[in-house]
């Protein structure tokens, strides 16, 4: 009977256990990924930028609701500095501001990647290297945005003019989620 | 959840002065994500020790060093993160060894380091459970082959998830 009773108490220990970690047993780490048209991105003078839509993303369909946070945000880039080399950086702001210039991006928005090194000529990031350029600090406000499905990106450089074209561009965003 | 792990530790401290029989294993096996899209597959190599607690219940003191695979997308390769974990398992089912088959279920916690190039690392308190077979061939000797699934908590609320499916040897001392 003791023995019945003391395994009966670990059976039961061990399902509590599994209902009190399952509550979030089904949350996932799911990469959502945009690709950018060339025709997206809209040169500004002292900077380039375009609109980042999620909105038509299985992945971002499937997980919107339940986001519990944005693990990383990287890119896939090709570039050409038709200028000296430059440091590149990127930030991002929602949709309803729009920057006349790069005063007003950096004052407002928040950075997402800094100190890239940009030599002249052709050059393609991917998405590993991108990541080490990634200001994380700025994650959780970002969890916003991805949850709204739609933000911009503006890239800019250290010093003017601005000679950078981005030729193309991809959007890799990593999250956690579940209930 | 950390007071349990230092009573368990303290439990298989305090237990092989008291007695003399316990047993070691070293095992390996892959390492699988487990609703993880920027992971792939890896290894998993780990240690223990064995103790008995209860009849049909012992304790396992672990280290485990995993590791996944890359991830490989249409927009590049990203390489896996590298995990080094260490906690106890309670082994329910598989008490003292001995010639013959046990099948066994595990519950158990540990603490999770995980490192990945370009990530922030992180230490966090995780927990396991699974199912094992325990092959007896001698008094001394046994088979052991189980699947874990390791659940580790993470930013946000949320967990990181994989299975463990691994062999290894088990070997018994003071039987």
């Amino acid at each position: 009977m003791i023995k019945k009773i003391t395994w009966f108490a670990l059976l039961s220990a061990l399902l509590a256990i599994l209902i009190v970690g399952g509550c979030n047993l089904v949350t996932g780490t799911f990469v959502v990924d945009i690709n950018v048209k060339n025709t997206d991105i809209v040169p500004h003078g002292t900077f380039e930028y375009f609109a980042v839509d999620l909105t038509t993303n299985d992945t971002w369909k499937n997980h919107k609701d339940n986001i519990k946070n944005v693990d990383n945000i990287g890119f896939q880039l090709w570039v050409t500095n038709n200028g000296s080399a430059v440091t590149w950086e990127f930030y991002a702001d929602t949709t309803s501001v729009s920057h006349a210039d790069t005063s007003s991006i950096r004052a407002n928005g928040k950075q997402i990647l800094a100190g890239l090194s940009l030599a002249p000529g052709k050059t393609y990031i991917d998405w590993p290297t991108s990541l080490i350029y990634l200001n994380s600090k700025e994650l959780p406000t970002f969890k916003q945005w991805v949850e709204a499905g739609k933000f911009d990106i503006y890239a800019l450089t250290d010093k003017l003019p601005y000679n950078v074209t981005i030729d193309s561009a991809h959007v890799i965003i990593t999250v956690t989620a579940g209930p | 959840m950390k007071k349990l792990i230092l009573l368990l530790f303290l439990t298989t401290a305090i237990l092989p002065a008291n007695a003399a029989q316990f047993g070691v294993g070293v095992c390996g096996g892959m390492n699988i994500p487990v609703i993880q899209q920027d992971q792939g597959s890896g290894t998993i190599f780990g240690l223990k020790a064995k103790l008995n607690l209860l009849p049909g219940v012992s304790v396992e003191p672990n280290l485990n060093f995993a590791k996944f695979g890359d991830a490989k997308k249409d927009y590049g390769t990203r390489k896996g993160s590298k995990i080094t974990s260490y906690g106890v398992d309670a082994i329910l089912g598989a008490g003292l060894p001995g010639v013959g088959v046990k099948m066994y279920g595990l519950v158990g916690g540990g603490i999770y380091s995980t490192k990945r190039d370009n990530d922030p690392d992180a230490t966090k308190m995780g927990w396991a459970a699974g199912l094992g077979l325990e092959v007896g061939f001698t008094s001394k000797i046994a088979v052991d082959i189980r699947g874990k699934l390791n659940v580790i908590g993470s930013e946000g609320g949320g967990t990181k998830k994989s299975a463990a499916l691994t062999g290894g040897v088990n070997y018994y001392f003071g039987f």
